[in-house]
C-alpha cells in the first residue's frame, strides 16, 4: 500500500504551486482541475486540502467498469486516462472526496504518488507537503 | 506558436448588455505580448483621449499575459488598464492573488468592459457562459461580502472574484477594486467600475494553459527558481524579509536613512516607525503568510480575527506604503488603528496610499488654519496623530459626507476647492497622490514621481540602489537616464505579467527566456526593453492628447522645502537640480524640450507618428 | 564624545536592544565603535553582523552614519563626531 500525501495545513500559504506541478507532471499542461491535490481556500480561516488517502482497500478500484484504474509499482491507484470514460463511478464510490473528474477532458483525476516520486513535495516553498504514514 | 495564449478577447458592453468573443490576431499578440501591452494598445485605440473616465465611453481592460497561470514564479498579477478619474490620463493597476490564473483558464487573454449598466450588476464568466446579473441586493456591501455573494450564487469552488465597495459605488476618485486578499490599488479603477454600475466580476475557467516549448520552459523555470532560491538564501534578502513579515519590514531601512516622510513631510524620520512596521505587527497580532498563485515569497500577511478598540477585524495586513500613508505621514503610531483603517480601506475599496495622503492633507490643512479643527464633528479634533480622526475621515470619504465629499475628489481637486495656497503642499503629481517616498531626499524618486505616466508612481524607480548607497541618493548624475531605463524595464515585465518584486532578483535575460519558451516568440533583451519603451511612449502620447502636458512633469513646492531633520551630510533637492533632471530625462527619452516624443524616436520604436485612436 | 547607535528590523533582535548612547574618546573612528559593540553586545550580533561586515562578507549598507552608508571598507577608519547617529539596518537590494 502506498503512503498518502500529507498536507500540513497550518503551513500552507495557498499558493497552489502543488496543483500546477501535478497537472504539468501528469498532463504536460497547467490546470488546477487536472491536479490530484486541491487546496480549498476559506480565508481568513485556514484552507482545506483534498487528496487521495491511498486506502489499503480502495473503493474506487473495483467501482470502475472499464478497468481504467490500476495499481502502480508502489501500490498506489492510478488512472489510465485513455481508458477512462468519465462515468464517475469512482467519484461516487470514494468516501473521502479523493478523486474527481476533470471538467474539460472528463477523465478521473487523483493523486497517484507519481510512482513514488511525489513530485509536488519539493515544489512546496514552505514544506507543507510530505509523505505521510 | 503562441500556445500560451487563449488568443481571445471578451467584450462586454454593459449599456446594450451584449457579449462578444473576439479573436486576437497573432501580429497583435507578438507585438504587444500581453498584460500592460495589450491593455495600453487597446485603450489608446478604442477610448478617445477626451473621454470622461466616468462615462460610457471609457473602457476597463482586465489583461493577463503569456506567463500567467504557469508555474513560473511571481507571474500571478493581473493588469487593469483604463482612463483614470484621478489623472484624466491612462493608468495601469495591478493585483496578485488568484484572479489571473482563473482568467487565463477561461481562454480569454483580455476582458474589455464597455458602457454602463442601467442598474447595479455583476458579471459572471464561467464555463456555463457569460452572464450579466442584476444585483440590487449587493448595493453598498463591503467588497468581500459582494465577492462571497457572487461565489455562492455561481455555486463553483473554482470561482475567483474582483469587487468594489461603497467607495467605488460613490465614485470616490481613488476607489480601488478588491480581488480577494489583494487589490488593484492605484488610479481609481474601483471608481470606474462604480460609474459603470459593475459591482463585481466572478471568473472561473477549466482550460489548459500550455507552453510552446515544454523543455525550454522547464529549463527557464528552473533557472528562475534557482535565481530566487539564491536570493532568498541570503540573510538580508529583502524578498526573504517580505516573506517573513510582509513589505512593512522595509520601514526600518527607509526610516534610518531619513527618507520616511513623517507628519506631512515636516520630518524625514519617525521615532515610532518600527512600532508600526511589519515585524511589530507580526509580533502583536496573529499572522499567517498568504501567497499569490505559485509564489514562493508569500509576502501577504493575513491577520485573522484581531481584537481592536473598534471591534474584531480580519484583514490582509497593511503594506509598507500604508504604514507611510496612514502611519508616519499622519503621525499615527496606533497599530490597532492601522489595522482597522486597512480593513476599512478593504471593505470600502479605497487605495490606501491616496486615502492616507488625503487624510494627512486634511490634517495639514487644519494645522495651517485652512480647515477648521472641528470639521469632523462629535468633538473629534482634526489633527495629526489622532486615531479617531483618521477612522472618522475614512468613513466620511467613503460616504462622501461633509468634508469627505471634498476629500473624495483627491488632493489636487480638494486643494483647488479649498484654495488658500493649498496647492503648494498638495502631495500629488498629475492628480495622483504621492507614494511612500520623498523626492526631496531621493533623486530617482524626484524623476519618476514627476514623469510617470500615471502620476506620482514609485513602481518605476531605482529605490533599492539609492537606499543601498550603490548610487548616491542626492546626486543627479545619470539619474534621469537610469530612471527612464527602469520605467521601460518595468513596463516590459508588466506585459508578462510579472510581480514588481521579481525584478529585485531576476535579470532581464531570464524574463526573455521564459517569454520565448512559453510563446515561441524570439524576443531579445534589447527588443523586450524596447517594447517597454514603446508602451511608455504610447501612454505619453495618449496623455498629451488628453491635455496632460509637459508642464505637469513637476513637483509641489513642498518638495523644495526640506524638513529640519534632513541629514546634514545630504543635499536636498533644489529647483535647479530638478530642472537639470527633467532636461536630462527628456534628452534620455529622445523627446523635445516640451516633453513630446519626437517622430524620430517613435519611428525607432516602431510606432507611427500618430498612433492614438 | 557621545554617539547614538540604533538598531532596526531583525538586527534589533540580534543586538538585544533598540538603541543606545555610547561614549567614545575624542578621535575615535567607526572601527573603534564596532570594537566596543563587539565587546558589549550579545555574541550573535558580533557573529552575524559585525564580523561579516568587517570581513566584507555582508553588504556595507548594513551600517549607516547620519543616514548614509559607507562607500567602502576604508571608511571604517572615518572619524566620528559628537552627536553622530550610527544605525544598523537590514540592507535593501534591487527595486
Amino acid at each position: 500500500m502506498s503512503k498518502p500525501l500529507k498536507v500540513d495545513i497550518a503551513k500552507c500559504t495557498e499558493c497552489r504551486a502543488c496543483e500546477l506541478k501535478c497537472s504539468f507532471v501528469h498532463f504536460g499542461v497547467f490546470n488546477a482541475h487536472k491536479s490530484g491535490v486541491r487546496i480549498v481556500s476559506r480565508w481568513p480561516e485556514l484552507p482545506g486540502a483534498r487528496v487521495c488517502r491511498q486506502c489499503a482497500e480502495p473503493a474506487c478500484l473495483p467501482a470502475c467498469p472499464v478497468e481504467a484504474l490500476v495499481r502502480t509499482s508502489d501500490g498506489a491507484v492510478k488512472v489510465l486516462y485513455e481508458e477512462c470514460t468519465g462515468c464517475g463511478a469512482c467519484v461516487d464510490a470514494c468516501p473521502y472526496d479523493g478523486i474527481w473528474l476533470d471538467p474539460l477532458s472528463g477523465v478521473a483525476v487523483k493523486c497517484d504518488t507519481c510512482e513514488g516520486r511525489y513530485e509536488c513535495v519539493p515544489e512546496c516553498a514552505v514544506g507543507a507537503l510530505s509523505i505521510g504514514e | 506558436m503562441l500556445e500560451c495564449y487563449g488568443k481571445k478577447l471578451l467584450r462586454v458592453n454593459l449599456s446594450t448588455r451584449t457579449i462578444r468573443a473576439e479573436a486576437l490576431d497573432d501580429a497583435f499578440i507578438a507585438r504587444w505580448v500581453g498584460g500592460m501591452g495589450f491593455g495600453t494598445r487597446l485603450l489608446t485605440q478604442e477610448v478617445t483621449p477626451q473621454a470622461d473616465p466616468f462615462g460610457e465611453e471609457n473602457t476597463l481592460y482586465l489583461c493577463v499575459g503569456p506567463l500567467t497561470g504557469t508555474l513560473a514564479p511571481l507571474f500571478a498579477q493581473t493588469c487593469i488598464v483604463t482612463k483614470s478619474p484621478l489623472t484624466g490620463g491612462i493608468i495601469n493597476s495591478y493585483a496578485g492573488g488568484h484572479l489571473g490564473g482563473a482568467l487565463k483558464a477561461t481562454g480569454y487573454d483580455v476582458i474589455a468592459i464597455e458602457g454602463r449598466a442601467s442598474n447595479l450588476v455583476y458579471l459572471l464568466v464561467t464555463p456555463e457562459g457569460v452572464r450579466i446579473v442584476d444585483c440590487p441586493e449587493l448595493a453598498g456591501l463591503p467588497a468581500a461580502e459582494a465577492e462571497e455573494a457572487v461565489k455562492t450564487a455561481a455555486r463553483r469552488d473554482d470561482l475567483h472574484t474582483i469587487a468594489i465597495g461603497l467607495a467605488g459605488e460613490n465614485r470616490v476618485r481613488y476607489a480601488c477594486a478588491i480581488s480577494e486578499t489583494r487589490a488593484f490599488g492605484r488610479g481609481g479603477a474601483g471608481a470606474v467600475l462604480g460609474a459603470k454600475n459593475l459591482k463585481a466580476i466572478g471568473i472561473a475557467g477549466i482550460g489548459d494553459v500550455r507552453v510552446a516549448d515544454r523543455d525550454a520552459f522547464v529549463t527557464a523555470m528552473g533557472a528562475a527558481y534557482e535565481t530566487l532560491r539564491k536570493d532568498l538564501a541570503q540573510p538580508w534578502s529583502v524578498l526573504g524579509l517580505f516573506g517573513r513579515a510582509g513589505t512593512g519590514t522595509a520601514i526600518g531601512m527607509v526610516n534610518e536613512r531619513y527618507a520616511l516622510a513623517t507628519r506631512y513631510h515636516r520630518q524625514s524620520h519617525f521615532d515610532k516607525a518600527e512600532e508600526i512596521g511589519g515585524e511589530a505587527l507580526a509580533k502583536k497580532y496573529p499572522t499567517r503568510p498568504i501567497a499569490c498563485l505559485a509564489c514562493p515569497v508569500h509576502c501577504g500577511m493575513l491577520h485573522p480575527t484581531v481584537k481592536t478598540r473598534w471591534g474584531p477585524v480580519w484583514t490582509r495586513g497593511p503594506e509598507y506604503e500604508t504604514m507611510y500613508s496612514l502611519g508616519s505621514l499622519c503621525f499615527n503610531d496606533d497599530t490597532d488603528m492601522l489595522l482597522m483603517a486597512n480593513k476599512l480601506a478593504e471593505d470600502y475599496g479605497m487605495d490606501t496610499l491616496s486615502l492616507g495622503v488625503t487624510v494627512a492633507f486634511a490634517m495639514e490643512c487644519a494645522e495651517r488654519g485652512i480647515l477648521p479643527r472641528d470639521a469632523l464633528g462629535d468633538g473629534i479634533p482634526l489633527e495629526f496623530g489622532n486615531a479617531e480622526a483618521t477612522i472618522r475621515l475614512i468613513h466620511m470619504i467613503a460616504h462622501r459626507e461633509g468634508l469627505g465629499d471634498t476629500l473624495a475628489e483627491g488632493v489636487r481637486r480638494a486643494a483647488q476647492a479649498l484654495d488658500q495656497g493649498a496647492e503648494s503642499f498638495a502631495l500629488q503629481v498629475k492628480g495622483m497622490e504621492f507614494a511612500a517616498w520623498m523626492p526631496e531626499r531621493m533623486r530617482g524618486i524626484a524623476v519618476t514621481f514627476s514623469t510617470s505616466n500615471r502620476g506620482a508612481c514609485h513602481k518605476r524607480a531605482p529605490i533599492g540602489a539609492e537606499l543601498m548607497g550603490f548610487i548616491p541618493m542626492d546626486s543627479s548624475e545619470g539619474r534621469a537616464a537610469l530612471v527612464a531605463s527602469i520605467q521601460d524595464k518595468v513596463n516590459a515585465i508588466f506585459t508578462l505579467v510579472s510581480c514588481r518584486f521579481l525584478e529585485f532578483a531576476l535579470p532581464t535575460q531570464q524574463y526573455v527566456d521564459l517569454l520565448n519558451a512559453a510563446s515561441g516568440l524570439q524576443y531579445t533583451e534589447e527588443s523586450f526593453l524596447r517594447l517597454g519603451e514603446a508602451i511608455w511612449n504610447l501612454e505619453r502620447l495618449y496623455n498629451l492628447a488628453a491635455g496632460i502636458s509637459g508642464d505637469e512633469d513637476r513637483l509641489p513646492d513642498i518638495c523644495f522645502q526640506p524638513p529640519p531633520d534632513f541629514p546634514k551630510d545630504a543635499k536636498p533637492l533644489t529647483r535647479e537640480d530638478f530642472a537639470t533632471l527633467l532636461r536630462d530625462y527628456y534628452a534620455a527619452r529622445g523627446w523635445d524640450a516640451q516633453g513630446r516624443p519626437t517622430p524620430e524616436r517613435l519611428a525607432l520604436l516602431g510606432l507611427e507618428p500618430n498612433p492614438i485612436g | 564624545m557621545q554617539v547614538t547607535v540604533r538598531f532596526a528590523g531583525p538586527i534589533r533582535t540580534l543586538a538585544g536592544r533598540q538603541s543606545e548612547v555610547v561614549t567614545l574618546p575624542e578621535g575615535a573612528v567607526v572601527r573603534d565603535l564596532l570594537q566596543l559593540l563587539a565587546d558589549t553586545l550579545p555574541t550573535p550580533f558580533r557573529l552575524e553582523v559585525l564580523t561579516p561586515l568587517e570581513e566584507g562578507r555582508a553588504p556595507l549598507a548594513l551600517l549607516l552614519v547620519n543616514g548614509a552608508s559607507l562607500r567602502n571598507l576604508h571608511e571604517l577608519n572615518r572619524p566620528l563626531a559628537d552627536g553622530d547617529i550610527i544605525a544598523f539596518v537590514p540592507p535593501m537590494a534591487g527595486g
